[in-house]
């Protein structure tokens, strides 16, 4: 039998994907019923939110400070932040809440259409972005008409994408084991539809978070490891080879990112002047910090202190320990959000906590790269620290789906 | 059972891959962690320096220098606010302000007038260097400006010019947008001259350069302080109220050992000696004998440290400026500035000459080889070397008293020799010749003497009266003063306190006796040597009426420069009880007689008696002395014209009675006041009359009587300082008042007189 004709024999005995059972746990199995979720939420990861957006609320004000008091943006109001982010906090708690409080089998229901949604949202700001102010060249932005309400689709579409991925993963399980190369094919297709998409919008950071949810949630929900190992070892050769050899990059301006990144000139006052910036305020707070609201950096030095490196000025006023203290604390909400979803008695809960809190830590962690310069400047926002509305409303959002599935998980209930 | 099988299989798959995520996820908190710890830790200084020196918003606020007081608080050196004036000339491009260009150019037009209007300068190149150095945000236009031209240039920056923006909106740009003022420190000597090699002086920045404000500018620097700004730049409209300030730490201050008036009797005696004598530099230390402290201390040909650059020795400078070629002419300048800035009582050795007969004799004592009767024949073999007395003179039969009053080298030659290498090398080692004395000064020379093991006899013999090596003054006035101070050899010292800026006492020096060099019974008889050399040996011009001189002169060759003399004076007073001890140094003298007898003793006698008169050390005149002392003047006010008249000159007072009133209604000299036997005297007979003058006259090369006579003549008293009153060959050269001066009749004129003879001493 020759290679050819023995792969067509295995392509003709191949069942059909439409033939392959799709796996939708009821409700009365996983003893779950009704709108609200029962039982309690877990409080340890309640906890660890609490502290971390009143930290991060603080930190915000104070970093926003003198900005906002020398912008003519903010009508030169110190406040003007403060009160945008404590409103949202507001909403976003509130929203927390009652997420938390809600059946997350509910949101299975949900998962195609929001997948739907944020994907035609992605397509939209390509065509439609609203403009902001400073900002004239990005079209990240869209503008909700009547409230003016702003918020980034991409913001929407890393919840998107990790909701349909748990979503997809649960129901297409079966599929995925019999029929592994062409799932594989199809999860990477959707994940590079939404990269790519975000990647048009010239946001390059948004772009590489959703390629690390995409393969975040690909190894949780069960592509095959070996892809992974082979994955990993081009992605080493792909960042070596960008680092030999910016010119390959297809943009301009990533070139220079990458280059002024690997050349250190600290007197650089053009393309590294915000890094430069975000590591003297780092380096001023040496081990124990200036002291909360002493950073001479956030005086205009160091430009939007309350956006990407808002960490910057946590570092000169809280110094090494205090950031360190602050690590510790994301790296403890994932660590718990990862006890919740083992936990969690749908697979579809599981993934979407993992997911969640995978994107928390993988922003952070892409955060905080980025301001001590070990990673060319990106633009990747602090969860629960940098300003934004939108994006704390929506992060909050997702808080609360974990704290709902630690509801119904088996944390809560003794057998 | 198959699909139970597979669904633990599936958990087992779940559980791995989470791990992986979560390993692969806490990993890189990990990485965020150590490369925090490399940005802030490891390379946090670096980061730290950069975040410094990027935010050019701060202004230093200069701690202010401690003072340097005498040691009656007497403020010699202190620090007075001043200010610097900067311009930014990056915002003459608008610096990224919303500012048309018209407003930027009239703007750059009018700092450039103003500012060179100020403080005159070239407005054309003014402008130039602003648009040269456009990509600046800091220019110093001047540095130590004062109030007055500050308080015009801050009055300019509330100006402004009014303009519109591109949004159509009235907007004010403040000249304050340009010029910057920062405060600054000035370091003020507010007596000039005096004490100027001692205390040195600062340069940039208010460090310590020289002297004093060398030795102790960490004592006198203090931390400085910083005020912190935001980056206004960016707003031109915007005030940014917001500032940190970090209190500068005041620098601590120094009390010093020296009196400010004895420094001034020294360096008036010293500058006197430096005009008529023409030497190289001459210089002076006068010591507390008890402690050790130094009380005066100055060498001439200084400078004023207000302005330490300019050279201030005329005929120095009138070399230089003769001078072509730039690069001589700049080594010139700075050899003649090192020249005036040195302190060379500390950093000079010179070879002490005869005035080192005192510590033989100390020695020879100690050790019992003195010859209590010894002939002189003025010649004197030391194996192949024959040495003789100066001029060749033989001083016949001597007692030790007598040999150092005669300054007779061969009896000394003959004590070392008798003494030996071993044990002289003691004594000079013991007398703290042989090491710096570790004074509080910064550049003290280092000797340059025999080792023991070196030293010929004939080397011994050339030590024993002073030549063939050399000391510092420094050394010098320490070792005569353990002569004083009954053997013991004190630590000099120059700052007795250091004291914060709240007056808290910090640091204070205690006296410090070293060791016990010889008994005191030997240091009573070289003191008793030393008077009679003051009395009737070759330190004559050391003479005081009433205050007991021990002295010795010293003449030798210039260490380096060959045909060259050095004329020295040490001198201790009063003998019985020594309150004080004294050198005077004169390198180089050039006229008349260049003795240390001639030379030096004189300035040293003047400030022995300014200085123990001004310490109210009583006088304890001979019988001799009183005879010869003046008279006080009884009380004439309120008795009759005619009877007052009378009286005073039955007391031997030529009379002067002015006015037509029936009696005396104030009289000069006053009641009490001690004048000349035969002094002059005037009574006012009438309230409001006319005071009486006098002129002075020129009294320069009179002997005594020539003076007392031309005095009474003119109408002024005389006062007498200077040398035994007996001696017969006395000669004026120095009055306190300018000849020609007006003064009132009756005012007393000090009269300083030395010896016209030459005096040899060797």
């Amino acid at each position: 039998m020759t290679v050819i004709q023995s792969l067509i024999k295995k392509f003709k005995g191949r069942k059909r994907l439409s033939q392959i059972p799709r796996i939708v746990p009821k409700a009365k199995e996983l003893e779950d019923k009704g709108f609200f979720a029962k039982g309690g939420f877990d409080v340890v990861f309640l906890l660890l939110v609490c502290v971390l957006l009143t930290i991060g609320v603080v930190m915000m004000f104070s970093a926003s400070y003198i900005s906002a008091k020398n912008s003519a943006v903010t009508h030169h109001d110190p406040y003007f932040y403060l009160k945008r982010q404590a409103f949202f906090a507001g909403i976003g708690i509130v929203a927390m809440l009652i997420i938390s409080k809600i059946n997350h089998n509910f949101f299975r229901k949900l998962a195609p259409w929001i997948f739907l949604i944020s994907l035609a949202l992605l397509v939209i700001v390509l065509f439609a972005p609203a403009s902001v102010e400073g900002k004239e060249q990005f079209k990240r932005w869209l503008e909700i008409p009547g409230i003016k309400l702003r918020f980034q689709p991409s913001e929407v579409a890393k919840f998107g994408l990790i909701i349909f991925m748990a979503w997809a993963f649960e129901r297409y399980q079966r599929h995925l084991e019999i029929r592994k190369w062409t799932m594989t094919f199809i999860f990477f297709v959707i994940v590079a539809c939404f990269a790519v998409l975000v990647f048009l919008e010239d946001h390059l950071s948004g772009a590489i978070l959703m390629l690390g949810i995409g393969i975040a949630m690909g190894l949780l929900g069960g592509i095959d490891l070996k892809l992974y190992a082979v994955g990993f070892f081009v992605a080493v050769i792909a960042v070596i080879l960008v680092i030999n050899n910016p010119d390959i990059l297809p943009k301009d301006y990533m070139k220079e990112r990458i280059e002024f990144w690997l050349v250190k000139d600290y007197t650089d006052t053009d393309a590294r002047y915000q890094t430069n910036q975000s590591l003297f305020a780092l380096g001023s707070g040496g081990f124990f910090g200036l002291g909360l609201g002493n950073s001479k950096q956030k005086f205009l030095y160091l430009p939007e202190p309350q956006n990407d490196f808002i960490f910057a000025i946590v570092g000169e006023e809280l110094g090494f320990v205090g950031c360190a203290f602050i690590v510790i604390l994301f790296a403890l909400l994932v660590w718990r959000g990862f006890s919740i979803a083992l936990k969690a008695r749908s697979t579809f809960g599981r993934l979407m906590t993992m997911g969640i809190v995978i994107q928390v830590g993988m922003q952070t962690i892409l955060n905080i790269l980025v301001v001590t310069d070990m990673m060319p400047n990106t633009g990747i926002s602090l969860p629960f620290f940098s300003y934004g509305g939108s994006s704390l409303v929506m992060l909050l959002a997702e808080m609360g789906f974990v704290l709902s599935v630690s509801r119904s998980s088996r944390i809560s209930k003794k057998h | 059972m198959a699909s139970k099988k597979a669904k633990k299989m599936t958990r087992k798959q779940i559980m791995m891959r989470s791990m992986i995520a979560l390993g692969f996820v806490m990993l890189l908190f990990l990485a965020n962690i150590a490369s925090l710890f490399y940005v802030q830790i490891i390379n946090g200084d670096t980061y730290k320096a950069y975040a410094e020196n990027n935010q050019l918003e701060d202004n230093v606020i200069s701690a202010g220098r401690g003072v340097i007081y005498d040691r009656n608080m007497n403020v010699l050196a202190e620090s007075a606010s001043v200010w610097k004036v900067y311009v930014n000339p990056n915002n003459f491009t608008g610096a990224g302000a919303d500012i048309p260009d018209a407003v930027l150019k009239q703007c750059l037009d009018n700092v450039s007038n103003k500012l060179a209007e100020i403080f005159e300068l070239d407005v054309t190149e003014l402008k130039q260097k602003f648009i040269d150095q456009s990509s600046y945000r800091y220019v110093l236009i001047k540095a130590k400006v004062e109030k007055t031209q500050r308080d015009l240039v801050s009055d300019f920056m509330k100006e402004n010019v009014k303009y519109v923006d591109s949004s159509g909106n009235d907007r004010y740009v403040y000249y304050s947008f340009f010029i910057g003022i920062e405060a600054d420190t000035k370091r003020y000597y507010p007596n000039g001259n005096l004490a100027s090699t001692l205390l040195g002086f600062t340069g940039d920045g208010d460090t310590g350069r020289y002297g004093l404000e060398y030795e102790y500018d960490e004592v006198l620097t203090g931390t400085d302080g910083r005020q912190i700004y935001s980056n206004s730049a960016m707003n031109t409209n915007t005030s940014v109220d917001f500032e940190t300030v970090y209190e500068p730490e005041q620098g601590s201050s120094l009390v010093l050992t020296i009196d400010e008036t004895i420094q001034r009797y020294l360096e008036d005696a010293l500058d006197q000696c430096y005009i008529d004598s023409q030497c190289d530099t001459c210089y002076g230390i006068v010591m507390d004998v008890e402690t050790g402290a130094i009380l005066a201390m100055s060498t001439k040909n200084d400078y004023d440290p207000n302005s330490p650059s300019k050279i201030y020795n005329e005929s120095v400078l009138s070399k230089i400026n003769e001078i072509v070629d730039e690069k001589s002419k700049s080594e010139a300048v700075s050899a003649a500035r090192q020249n005036q800035w040195s302190n060379n009582a500390v950093s000079d050795a010179y070879e002490p000459g005869s005035v080192f007969k005192i510590f033989t004799l100390a020695a020879g004592i100690e050790e019992n080889q003195i010859m209590d009767s010894f002939n002189c024949t003025s010649n004197i073999k030391i194996i192949d070397t024959p040495y003789n007395c100066f001029n060749g003179k033989a001083h016949g039969i001597e007692t030790p008293k007598t040999a150092l009053a005669n300054s007779c080298n061969t009896y000394f030659i003959t004590v070392s020799q008798r003494l030996g290498v071993g044990s002289f090398c003691k004594y000079f080692e013991a007398f703290g010749f042989t090491e710096k004395t570790g004074v509080d000064l910064p550049g003290e020379g280092s000797p340059i003497y025999f080792e023991e093991d070196e030293m010929s006899k004939v080397n011994l013999a050339s030590c024993s009266f002073g030549q063939s090596f050399g000391v510092t003054g420094i050394q010098m006035i320490t070792a005569v003063n353990a002569i004083a101070n009954g053997g013991k050899l004190m630590q000099p010292y120059v700052v007795s306190k250091v004291v914060d800026n709240e007056g808290n006492t910090v640091k204070e020096t205690q006296p410090y006796a070293r060791r016990q060099v010889i008994s005191e019974s030997t240091s009573r008889q070289v003191l008793e040597a030393m008077v009679q050399t003051v009395e009737t040996g070759t330190a004559k011009n050391a003479y005081v009426a009433g205050y007991n001189v021990a002295g010795k002169t010293g003449t030798s060759d210039n260490l380096n420069h060959e045909g060259q003399v050095v004329a020295s004076f040490a001198g201790i007073a009063p003998a019985d009880d020594p309150e004080i001890s004294i050198i005077i140094i004169v390198d180089n003298p050039k006229s008349g007689s260049t003795t240390g007898g001639a030379v030096a003793a004189p300035v040293a006698a003047e400030v022995i008696e300014n200085t123990l008169t001004y310490l109210n050390v009583k006088r304890n005149y001979s019988a001799e002395e009183a005879d010869e002392l003046n008279v006080s003047v009884e009380n004439y006010v309120g008795i009759d014209a005619q009877t007052a008249k009378k009286n005073a000159q039955d007391a031997g007072f030529t009379v002067k009675v002015s006015g037509e009133g029936e009696s005396v209604v104030s009289q000069c000299p006053a009641y009490g006041q001690y004048i000349p036997k035969n002094g002059v005297i005037v009574l006012y007979t009438e309230k409001d009359s006319k005071q009486v003058n006098a002129t002075v006259p020129d009294f320069t090369g009179m002997s005594i009587s020539a003076v007392m006579s031309t005095a009474t003549g003119a109408g002024v008293n005389i006062k007498i300082s200077g040398n035994a009153v007996s001696d017969s060959g006395l000669v004026a050269y120095r009055q306190n008042l300018e000849a020609g001066a007006e003064v009132a009749y009756g005012s007393t004129v000090t009269v300083y007189f030395k010896s016209g003879s030459v005096i040899a001493d060797g």
